[in-house]
């Protein structure tokens, strides 16, 4: 669960900037404002994990973490132009076009953005988008990533059976969890954004966590009865082979 | 025996390159490329350096400063046979400046707007290839999808629009999608055109003209060999050669190119040279740096 959770992270960092570019352009601030949003989401998802854990302390905390989390990435690629239109068109279509909501709030923040600072500006000034593209991508993937982030110290409380064990079994989900993320990282950027839609890898690793979130749920409380010591090793294994076959 | 051919070789090369004598005149690494304005034998070009290979972007012969060097230059002047009588011209991705020079300088009327996503292109271009600004002759700095956005906004028209945007031999994705070209279609005038520039050595130009073709229901290509211009009409309409070659003479003895205007009819190619079934890049979906390695068949 915890080698999803570092996979999917890292992995919607990847496509982030792919939804960005069309309003906001390809410079590097939309990679500098994908990465800060997620450091800063990380920062207090640890954070609310950490206080969550004194109230909620069994393994569904978890699986509600990863279900919620795949709901936020749906919401991003959730088709809206039967309520609005794209902002730029000319003309009658025979075809709809497929705006997802990503593209909806990233154009409204480019209005607003223009309206409220550059509305008599001269147009050969270009244009600050520093600022808007940073504030889209925390609507967009502030969420979703500061939910991921909760998941670490929920599953350190979890795996954590006596106090001395602690630093132990810390180091070993942190081991995990970071593994996940370097696989988040090179599948992604080799194999995804390319051959797969932005919305397809989206649909993808919704179903991935969504799957191992709900997997974990059940196996274990299994593996917790078998062998009560070791068990949160063993529940990590089991998920982490489920999570590949995306 | 290999060996002294290789030498023989090596030494052919080394004479070229002395005789040649590349002066380099311009070197900067921007925020986007490694940039380089080179001489030789008189003649400038600016050079992109992307993974290791140089790239050509514009060519400058400052003993016939009017006369275009590179063919795709000289191409781009094919959509003014569809729009004879152009008033505004945008052009996107701006290189050595040479179309926008150009064509301010045989047509002072028109007001040219470019826009250009690197400072230092500029720069190079003010410096080496006698581009001069002036309000007729504009450049706006900023990324081509943005400044398209801001100006729907403004509800600002043109006539012909110029896409020119590389950046080492690739495009960015984002301006290759059937969303890009629809902002461009709405920055059109009535009956405006757009026109772009497109390398057919790989797989990337099925996918690039099918997206064109998809927004723009005519598409007319011109060039021989090496980089095509590709004109796109936003409503279905024919436009024959005869047309042509009739707005080509008009605008030769109005405004005296130093190179044939109408010799561009040669370099129609009216027969349709690319996979007309397939995908098409959009905003969701564009594996534009996948594709440009793939050659064609």
């Amino acid at each position: 669960m915890v080698f999803t959770c570092g996979w999917i992270l890292m992995g919607m960092e990847m496509v982030g900037p792919r939804l960005m570019a069309p309003v906001f352009g390809s410079d590097i601030y939309a990679w500098g404002s994908i990465i800060s949003t997620f450091m800063v989401a990380l920062a207090v998802g640890y954070w609310m994990g950490g206080k969550v854990t004194r109230k909620w302390n069994t393994h569904w905390t978890l699986t509600v973490i990863g279900i919620a989390t795949s709901i936020c990435m749906l919401l991003l690629i959730v088709d809206v132009s039967y309520f609005v239109h794209e902002s730029d068109a000319t003309e009658v279509e025979e075809e709809r076009p497929y705006i997802p909501v990503h593209r909806w709030v990233n154009d409204g923040l480019f209005d607003v953005w223009m309206d409220t600072f550059y509305k008599d500006a001269d147009l050969l000034e270009t244009p600050n988008m520093r600022w808007p593209t940073l504030f889209s991508s925390f609507i967009l993937f502030f969420l979703p990533s500061a939910l991921l982030g909760m998941a670490s110290p929920v599953a350190i409380r979890l795996a954590t059976m006596e106090l001395e064990r602690v630093g132990e079994s810390a180091g070993h989900l942190y081991a995990i969890s970071t593994a996940g993320s370097f696989f988040g990282v090179l599948v992604t950027s080799f194999h995804l954004i390319g051959p797969y839609r932005n919305h397809e890898i989206f649909v993808g690793f919704s179903a991935t966590l969504t799957v191992a979130a709900v997997a974990f749920g059940f196996v274990y409380p299994m593996t917790q009865a078998a062998e009560p010591a070791v068990a949160p090793e063993h529940s990590e294994t089991v998920t982490k082979e489920e999570s590949p076959d995306e | 025996m290999n060996k002294s051919l290789a030498l023989g070789l090596g030494l052919a090369l080394l004479a070229r390159d002395l005789t040649a004598q590349t002066k380099v005149l311009f070197e900067k690494e921007s925020k986007y490329h490694y940039i380089r304005v080179d001489e030789e034998n008189g003649t400038r070009t600016m050079r992109f350096r992307r993974k290791g290979r140089e790239y050509d972007e514009s060519r400058y012969d400052p003993s016939h400063p009017n006369v275009p060097v590179l063919s795709y230059t000289r191409l781009f002047f094919s959509s003014f046979l569809f729009r004879p009588d152009a008033k505004r011209v945008l052009m996107i991705g701006l290189g050595g400046g040479s179309v926008p020079r150009l064509i301010h300088h045989y047509m002072p009327d028109i007001q040219m707007d470019t826009v250009e996503l690197d400072g230092a292109v500029l720069e190079a271009a003010e410096k080496h290839f006698n581009f001069k600004r002036d309000e007729k002759n504009t450049v706006r700095i900023g990324d081509g999808r943005v400044h398209v956005k801001i100006m729907l906004r403004r509800k600002v028209k043109y006539d012909i629009i110029m896409l020119d945007a590389f950046r080492g031999g690739y495009i960015p994705y984002h301006l290759t999608t059937r969303e890009f070209f629809k902002q461009v279609k709405g920055l059109l005038s009535e009956n405006g055109i757009v026109a772009a520039n497109m390398r057919p050595d790989f797989k990337i130009y099925d996918y690039h003209k099918r997206t064109m073709a998809k927004v723009f229901p005519s598409l007319y290509t011109f060039g021989k060999t090496g980089n095509k211009i590709c004109v796109g009409l936003s409503r279905r309409s024919n436009v024959h050669k005869n047309e042509m070659m009739q707005n080509a003479i008009k605008l030769q003895s109005r405004h005296q190119f130093e190179f044939r205007l109408p010799a561009l009819i040669d370099d129609y190619q009216p027969r349709i040279d690319y996979e007309t079934k397939g995908e098409i890049f959009t905003d969701d979906h564009a594996p534009v740096n996948i594709l440009r390695g793939i050659p064609r068949e």
